[in-house]
């Protein structure tokens, strides 16, 4: 019976989510520089053929491929925070606090500012090609970043993991910085606008590299949920349990590392939602399977990344607000929060 | 159970580890082992012996250095890691988290070697876990956060993980630690339970040398230096070998009583006339307060019990005074106060 009422609670929750997510979803096609009403934009996207082309094109060129990177950027950072989170068996393990976010800012700025005066596929414009070119900067320099990451994991418990996570990203920022000292402006305009994270940066063109990308990453992490689980009584037990520690280990760190640095190429860095969105969910759905956390994480993340756009898109204001200063902004003291209200944060990882 | 084959099996097993560079760390070498079906075997040994490195090889969680393992009379080398799994489950030392945490939750992840891709629990992995909860007795708090149970409550609720994942071996590092006396007993005997009554091998590693010696059918008697003896509790405690299993511990092994004194320097000598209860708990006082019991005729003390009226009674002689005491407290108090003055004097 017990169980009943527990089920029906995650019913309820995850309606909840789908709703507010699908609410989020509209607002930021309404919402912008411009406001749309409902209705019109309703007739836009369900095609009246006498509706007013201007509307109909700001939703369908803009808003709406904005709004979908918005969904699966959160949806991927969050799966990916999850990930993290159960491998290092750490409530802080994100790609963000793990160097991975800096690692794949390094592989950027080598791409921007040190491959492209040199003539390697030049992205002025950041046109489709070049825009590869940054993810795969991206994805190469998070791939990095959380590679030696695995092999010092090895050898050091996690709190200093986390630690050497903190130094990794100096050093990384560190050798970004220097890249910069010696880079022309107008290049360093092109690193500037990445960094400051965007999701209006990815339009239809881009979107069918970028949606796919995240949807095979979020594919790999579905088949690992059954694993994952298993990484929750940490490495020995899972081991003891019939699951190839090694191999898993580097699935779940590769698919991780795939999601964080495809989004981190494509949108710039974000902070804050790959931890906050799974804390969330178990503080809601009060369990740490991932059979309920992996897709209640998802929705989250997503529409938590729809309304941090939302904010930084500021309508009605005729400003706009960089995106990770928004996800900082309201991320930090919500985890702070968390972690007052739940001192024993720890003991849920038995670390 | 001869001719049968074995559910556990070890030939020349070499265990430790490999530190840098490849350099092997030797704990115990040249181990052939057997752990039968319905047997339950403690791993005795003193502390750095090696006991969970042993359990931990034989588990699969520590890779093997040279040797085989058997499970069911098959090499480990050639089965999967889920067929491995279905055929030894372990309880660990590990901490586990314990938050966020049903009990169901904990026990139905035993089912892991057993489920498809998607983990999803059909109605024979339910009904799995079902009796696995019975049989240690947990089935109460099923839907109970596993971070409210008592220690205890959390080593049953392990030891029901690993019986769903339906091995015919349960191996248990240290399961009895950390957990009060009582409670130990009743962990024991649902070990002895599941071995005798499910037939399943069960081997876990102790340092509770009473406990194990009196439920084990037999022991691996672990020395420092990795040699394994293996035989039931008696024949090792008459062969003196448990004594010599723990000579580096600095506890001294008492056949005669089946148990283990500290060993406390004993620099006085006292002669004991008596027998019963009460003068097996007078030569437990006396070793207490130093005193080698012995059978010569030159000993400071002297004590002899008898009883009054179903009462035990002490008369006490030091120096040939005598004294009749109804307690071994006052007993004492006078013969440390005569000592003294005797020493003074």
């Amino acid at each position: 019976m017990a169980s009943e009422v527990k089920r029906s609670r995650s019913t309820v929750a995850f309606t909840a989510l789908i709703l507010a997510s699908v609410a989020a979803l509209l607002a930021n096609i309404c919402l912008g520089s411009a406001s749309i009403p409902l209705g019109e934009a309703f007739g836009a996207l369900f095609g009246g053929d006498g509706e007013d082309s201007i509307v109909s094109s700001i939703i369908w060129e803009f808003r709406i491929p904005r709004a979908l990177t918005a969904l699966l950027a959160g949806a991927a950072l969050a799966v990916a925070g999850l990930a993290m989170q159960t491998v290092f068996r750490n409530p802080l393990a994100d790609p963000f606090v793990l160097g991975v976010n800096s690692g794949a800012s390094l592989g950027v700025a080598i791409v921007l500012m040190v491959l492209a005066p040199t003539g390697v596929a030049l992205t002025e414009g950041l046109h489709l090609s070049g825009h590869l070119l940054v993810v795969v900067g991206a994805a190469g320099g998070a791939a990095c970043a959380l590679g030696i990451l695995l092999t010092l994991a090895q050898r050091v418990d996690v709190m200093s993991l986390l630690i050497l996570g903190l130094m990794l990203s100096y050093g990384f920022g560190s050798i970004v910085s220097i890249l910069m000292y010696y880079t022309m402006a107008e290049r360093l305009q092109s690193f500037f606008n990445w960094s400051f994270g965007n999701f209006s940066a990815v339009t239809w063109s881009q979107l069918v590299v970028f949606a796919p990308t995240v949807l095979v990453g979020l594919g790999l992490m579905a088949l690992l949920i059954k694993v994952l689980d298993a990484f929750l009584l940490g490495e020995r037990y899972a081991k003891s349990m019939g699951v190839r520690v090694k191999q898993s280990r580097f699935a779940i760190l590769g698919g991780a590392s795939l999601l964080a640095g495809v989004v981190t190429g494509f949108c710039g860095p974000i902070g804050f939602l790959g931890i906050a969105a799974p804390h969330f969910c178990r503080f809601l759905f009060k369990t740490s399977q991932h059979r309920v956390l992996a897709p209640a994480s998802m929705l989250v993340g997503g529409l938590l990344a729809l309304l941090a756009d939302l904010i930084a898109k500021a309508p009605g204001i005729e400003a706009t607000l960089p995106l990770n200063a928004v996800t900082a902004l309201f991320g930090a003291p919500v985890i702070m929060v968390a972690l007052l209200k739940q001192r024993n944060l720890r003991k849920a990882f038995g670390g | 159970m001869s001719g049968a084959i074995p559910a556990l099996a070890t030939e020349r097993l070499k265990i430790g580890y490999t530190g840098k560079r490849g350099a092997e760390t030797v704990v115990a070498s040249d181990l052939s082992l057997t752990l039968a079906r319905g047997e339950l075997v403690c791993l005795l040994g003193p502390n750095g012996a090696g006991k969970s490195t042993l359990i931990r090889s034989l588990a699969g969680v520590d890779e093997l250095l040279e040797g085989r393992v058997e499970l069911d009379g098959k090499d480990v080398g050639s089965l999967s890691p889920k067929e491995r799994a279905r055929s030894a489950s372990v309880v660990l030392t590990d901490s586990v988290p314990t938050g966020m945490f049903t009990v169901y939750g904990i026990v139905a992840l035993g089912r892991h070697p057993h489920t498809r891709w998607s983990g999803r629990l059909k109605e024979r992995d339910r009904e799995r876990i079902e009796w696995a909860m019975t049989s240690v007795g947990v089935e109460a708090f099923a839907e109970r956060q596993f971070e409210e149970l008592s220690d205890g409550e959390r080593q049953k609720v392990l030891i029901a993980r690993a019986l769903a994942q339906e091995s015919n071996t349960l191996i248990l590092d240290e399961p009895t630690a950390f957990v009060d006396l009582p409670r130990r007993v009743e962990l024991i005997r649902i070990l002895k339970d599941l071995a005798h009554r499910d037939g399943m091998a069960v081997l876990l590693s102790s340092h509770d040398l009473e406990i194990s010696i009196r439920c084990a059918d037999r022991l691996w008697l672990m020395e420092s230096g990795g040699e394994v003896t293996c035989g039931t509790p008696e024949d090792l405690a008459l062969s003196g070998s448990i004594e010599r299993a723990f000579a580096s511990d600095r506890i001294d092994w008492d056949s005669k009583q089946g148990g283990f004194r500290l060993q406390i320097e004993s620099t006085r000598r006292a002669r004991l006339n008596g027998s019963g209860d009460a003068a097996l708990w007078t030569r437990r006082a006396l070793e207490r307060k130093g005193y080698a019991v012995e059978e010569g005729d030159d000993c400071e003390l002297e004590v002899i019990v008898t009883s009054l009226s179903e009462n035990p009674i002490w008369r006490a002689g030091v120096m040939d005074t005598w004294k009749t005491f109804d307690s071994l407290e006052t007993m004492f108090d006078w013969v440390d106060e005569r000592v003294k003055e005797e020493g003074v004097r």
